[in-house]
């Protein structure tokens, strides 16, 4: 198997069902114009060999963009903890998986493939968090399993530090 | 080039009508340039985050938190590593 960036004259977007209507909606319907505007960047998972006719089926795949996170007004001593403010994020907006691929592990790895481009980025353009938006309770959980805190703000949106990530995922 | 066709209100198409003759362009340049400028606010909505004051002690939580990563990572990234890319 392999990460690939989303190109939707190779890979077949409208077969895919993940079991949840918005993830597939928005891969089959917006994923296309929201890569092409770089407003996201979106991988897929596929396998196989490109096919001459037709394109390859995605088992999974996962969308991410840059953020920027403010809270309120700062104080004095807070601004000395934050070099730079707004604090620069990486935003996993997106992650699923194909039904015929489920409970093999595969949201867990994407998962990691993400994590480890956030990290990526974070070293080529600065970031301090990753955030990750989850569909409900149960991916909030799935996210909290591997260390992300839910914002009280926002119970369904999970922040961990890039720095941490980094330094765990050597 | 294509063309989008809207059912709008007659008096709210005057209001557009008269502010697009007042800034001087056409109804349709005018209707354009104020769903861009939309389309613009809400994209940059969309990724910045912004968090209460309540959330300022939990925020500097985890900027600061630098604890080692739970066990989950260590078994996901033996199932990446299956994974080209």
């Amino acid at each position: 198997m392999r990460l690939e960036h989303f190109d939707h004259r190779r890979h077949a977007s409208k077969p895919f069902s993940s079991g949840n209507e918005v993830m597939d909606q928005w891969l089959r319907r917006f994923a296309k114009r929201s890569q092409r505007d770089s407003l996201t960047r979106v991988f897929v998972l596929v396998e196989g060999a490109d096919a001459k006719v037709g394109k390859l089926p995605i088992l999974g795949y996962f969308a991410l963009s840059m953020a920027s996170v403010e809270v309120g007004s700062l104080a004095v001593t807070d601004r000395e903890r934050l070099p730079r403010y707004p604090v620069p994020a990486v935003l996993m907006t997106r992650l699923a998986v194909d039904n015929t691929r489920q409970g093999k592990g595969l949201g867990r790895a994407l998962l990691v493939k993400a994590a480890t481009k956030a990290v990526l980025a974070s070293e080529m353009v600065a970031a301090r968090l990753f955030v990750v938006d989850a569909l409900d309770d149960g991916a909030a959980r799935f996210y909290e399993n591997f260390g992300f805190a839910r914002c009280p703000d926002d119970p369904l949106r999970l922040y961990i530090g890039l720095q941490r990530l980094s330094d765990g995922l050597k | 080039m294509t063309r989008l066709q809207l059912r709008i209100r007659d008096e709210f198409r005057n209001r557009i009508e008269d502010q697009a003759t007042r800034t001087g362009v056409t109804l349709s340049d005018y209707v354009v340039a104020a769903v861009a400028e939309k389309l613009e606010r809400d994209a940059e909505a969309a990724n910045r985050i912004q968090l209460s004051e309540e959330s300022r002690a939990w925020f500097f939580e985890v900027l600061e938190d630098t604890s080692p990563l739970p066990d989950a990572w260590a078994e996901a990234k033996n199932l990446a590593e299956e994974i080209e890319g």
